[in-house]
């Protein structure tokens, strides 16, 4: 299965075209609670062609004191729910790898729901709005976020 | 194949006699690169996880934790692994996972093989992070560069 393959496949589970344009798929996702303030998720092939890496900004870094938090979380992967908290220029992004043959077995809006669920979490977090950051996922997969093209 | 097969078929692969997981789910593979940790997770799905010991966190080390995160970006530098801080043993670590029902012992092992390697690179590159940092205050440089982006 290629990766326009896959996007195309995941775009038929979540109700609309997620075309690759420049190398990348991309959607909005609305908060958990309906809010107006969606977070947009990018799909890139990976190197070896194989997966599709989803990517989210999530905030910028402010301070040092920034940094070790976002190291600590990524420990075996216990507080991201299988991502990865990364820097790029000053932002802060969510990102995770899914094999493609996941996303064609039908998988993909599954594990790209979880994925934005923990990347809303991770947003309020940040932007000190998630209170203690004790939601898990399992919590906030009572509320679904809508899916939107872009 | 379940994962004390996967093990156990990766010891025989790289040559060690009777190689199991503990009760935990966890067993090591120990080089002159230090010792790689595998083990067993099962939620949400099944997953093999890596994960190494990488250096201790130096004081001062804010230079050292921007590299480790920017290494983490679209896992170009990690080679799909992440970089980590254990708060508890103040070591930076590298981690791995992958899908138990992806896994044959000879992709494991060449998964093995790939970490291994990336781990040795990461090592150099952020003790070379940590010293090129000339201290906190380029940091707070570079920081502050950020917000005016």
């Amino acid at each position: 299965m290629t990766f326009e393959d896959a996007m195309s496949s995941l775009g038929e589970e979540l109700g609309f075209d997620l075309p690759v344009r420049e190398g990348a798929a991309r959607l909005a996702a609305n908060s958990a609670d309906g809010g107006e303030d969606p977070l947009t998720v990018e799909f890139f092939e990976t190197p070896d062609g194989g997966g599709a890496l989803l990517s989210c900004e999530i905030g910028e870094v402010s301070t040092v004191g920034d940094l070790m938090p976002l190291l600590a979380a990524n420990r075996l992967f216990a507080d991201t729910s299988g991502a990865s908290l990364s820097v790029a220029d000053g932002r802060i992004y969510l990102e995770q790898q899914v094999p493609l043959f996941v996303i064609g077995r039908g998988e993909g809006a599954g594990f790209v729901k979880s994925f934005v669920l923990t990347a809303h979490e991770w947003r309020n977090r940040l932007s000190g709005s998630g209170g203690d950051g004790g939601e898990t996922v399992d919590d906030a997969q009572i509320a679904s976020p809508g899916f939107l093209q872009v | 194949m379940t994962y004390e097969e996967l093990v156990k078929a990766t010891g025989v692969l790289v040559g060690i006699e009777g190689f199991a997981p503990d009760e935990d789910g966890v067993c090591y593979l120990v080089s002159d690169i230090g010792e790689i940790a595998i083990i067993q997770c099962r939620e949400p799905v099944e997953c093999v996880v890596l994960n190494a010991p990488v250096m201790v966190v130096p004081d001062g080390a804010s230079a050292t934790m921007l590299a480790a995160l920017e290494a983490n970006k679209g896992f170009r530098e990690t080679k799909g692994a992440t970089l980590s801080v254990d708060t508890e043993t103040n070591r930076f670590e590298l981690s791995q996972y992958a899908l138990l029902e992806d896994l044959s012992a000879e992709s494991f092992v060449a998964m093995i093989e790939d970490f291994a390697t990336t781990l040795v690179n990461l090592r150099e590159k952020l003790e070379a992070a940590q010293s090129q940092s000339g201290g906190g205050e380029a940091l707070e440089e570079a920081v502050s560069q950020f917000m005016r982006v």
